[in-house]
């Protein structure tokens, strides 16, 4: 994903107003400033809707409105296309991801009652439990790299336990589940899929012999309308569960250490009072988005005066509406008093996450404990904090010190 | 927004610590995109009405509760997993707002997360 990408020649149909020249996952800037850059894409007097020549050449919608308009017309808006260029998406069908409606539903209808409230509210205090032997583990050190000593640990073992799948598989699986979503090269698509199976499908079998009432069973055992999930659709769907609640969960925790690590104030009021975490993740949230994922135009669409073609792909920028500023004033500025408003940093419509309840639960603890055993933090001096721009974006490493007691 | 012309009906969102909201309903639309459109702060409707996120939850005025069609599976799969669920729990993107319920009264819960 860090070779160059080459310059896509611009349709006929696209307006040459609205060209720019923006990679979405690798544009210089981003690994340094990554919300900041996404902002300076949206700011003054661009259009609602740009070109870039960039990935294969796409759309990119800069209002929140818009891009919540995008997300909530499934039937306008294919979700075959997930990222750019298309050829990414050869061999590639995660499950729900990429389908449409009506199939869609039917996969949600399965992966959504595992993933309600009530369920998550049943397993908190595990996460509980993990997330302080975690912190208790660290707290002596006086440092860590809280990337990797900390936001991919959590949710990771908060899956397996979940799942009932045993701890020591927390590096193996972490390490399938980057190469999927950011490919080293030392695999390819279709061996990091076999891996995933070889991995899946006996612990599949075991849970459909002998079904319990943990996460992997209730995935597996699902029926579709009419007949029962095959092996192959239950690994697509595992996998992209496993997936979608890591690196999402761990770059979500490490925006939000990074910008306490320099807000004494905020990390101070939450630590004294935890009660305010809730409502702190959720403007956390709104300040933080990380996702940019596409669609495809499934038939001739205006938008902003400019018609989309059918085939055309559109990348859809969680980041543009939870900081734009029509919509929320000062949107780098945390304020707990904000009006509520709908942001798409879990999505809209008919894909929004079904994993929402549980992230927003691991966030909330992950604070509340580390609040309470290190209140007092900072990046180490000297050291650069970096980012990784993708369909989710990470943060590569957060080396923290603190006062070892 | 109602459009002009359109007919109305007056739906009642009562918040958790009783504050009353008296809002117009558009015949056809959703109880919930009443709520969202009139910006009803207990009604949060993150997937914008596909039964998909369970954040419009509201309990119906146990008087009301006949004259609503009873949930079908994809609602009651997410009521369900709900916290605080009630008999008289609905996903209100799920009920579509029709003559019959001029006056209809919903409490929304305390938090839809």
């Amino acid at each position: 994903m860090n070779e160059p990408r080459p310059i896509a020649e611009v349709p006929s149909h696209v307006q040459t107003a609205r060209v720019v020249d923006f990679d979405v996952y690798n544009e210089p800037g981003l690994s340094h400033e990554f919300h900041e850059t996404w902002l300076r894409l949206a700011g003054g007097e661009v259009p609602g809707l740009v070109w870039t020549i960039r990935n294969g050449g796409h759309w990119i919608p800069t209002r929140g409105e818009d891009i919540a308009k995008i997300y909530l017309d499934h039937e306008n808006f294919s979700s075959r296309v997930m990222q750019v260029p298309r050829e990414r998406m050869a061999g590639n069908r995660p499950i729900p991801g990429s389908y449409d409606p009506p199939e869609q539903n039917e996969f949600r209808a399965i992966i959504n009652p595992p993933l309600l409230p009530r369920v998550i509210q049943s397993i908190e205090p595990t996460i509980s439990g993990l997330a302080t032997s975690l912190v208790e583990n660290l707290k002596g050190r006086g440092e860590c790299d809280y990337v990797a000593d900390f936001a991919l640990q959590l949710p990771i073992r908060v899956f397996l336990s979940y799942a009932g799948l045993p701890e020591s598989d927390a590096a193996h699986l972490r390490h399938l589940a980057e190469e999927k979503v950011r490919p080293t090269g030392k695999m390819d698509v279709a061996e990091v899929m076999q891996a995933l199976r070889d991995y899946l499908v006996p612990r599949i079998e075991a849970r459909r012999a002998n079904p319990g009432d943990d996460l992997l069973s209730q995935l597996v055992n699902g029926r579709m309308k009419d007949r029962a999930l095959e092996v192959d659709e239950a690994v697509r769907m595992c996998s992209q569960v496993i997936v979608a609640g890591l690196d999402t969960v761990a770059s979500a925790l490490s925006f939000i250490m990074l910008w306490l690590s320099k807000h004494p104030e905020v990390r101070h009021e939450l630590a004294s009072a935890p009660e305010k975490i809730p409502a702190a993740v959720e403007e956390f949230l709104r300040m933080f988005p990380l996702v940019a994922i596409a669609r495809e135009v499934r038939q001739d669409y205006e938008l902003d005066g400019q018609v989309m073609k059918k085939g055309d792909i559109v990348v859809l920028s969680t980041m543009l509406h939870g900081l734009d500023e029509r919509i929320f004033e000062h949107p780098m500025d945390f304020d707990l008093t904000r009006r509520r408003q709908v942001n798409s940093t879990f999505g809209q419509g008919t894909h929004r996450c079904p994993g929402a309840s549980l992230a927003r639960t691991e966030l909330q603890i992950a604070l509340r404990e580390w609040l309470a055993r290190i209140p007092d933090f900072g990046v180490k001096p000297g050291a650069e904090v970096l980012f990784t721009g993708g369909v989710v974006a990470t943060v590569r490493q957060l080396p923290l010190v603190w006062q070892a007691k | 927004m109602a459009d002009p012309g359109s007919e109305l009906v007056k739906i009642i969102f009562i918040d958790a610590d009783g504050g009353t909201r008296e809002c117009d309903g558009e015949i056809g639309k959703s109880v919930m995109e009443t709520a969202v459109n009139d910006l009803v702060e207990g009604i949060v409707a993150e997937c914008g009405g596909y039964c998909s996120c369970a954040t419009c939850h509201a309990y119906v005025d146990p008087a009301w509760m006949d004259r609503l069609p009873a949930p079908e599976m994809i609602e009651r799969d997410m009521l369900d997993g709900l916290l605080n669920v009630r008999p008289n729990s609905r996903l209100t993107c799920q009920l579509k707002v029709t003559e019959d319920l001029d006056g209809i009264v919903f409490t929304t819960p305390a938090s839809q997360y």
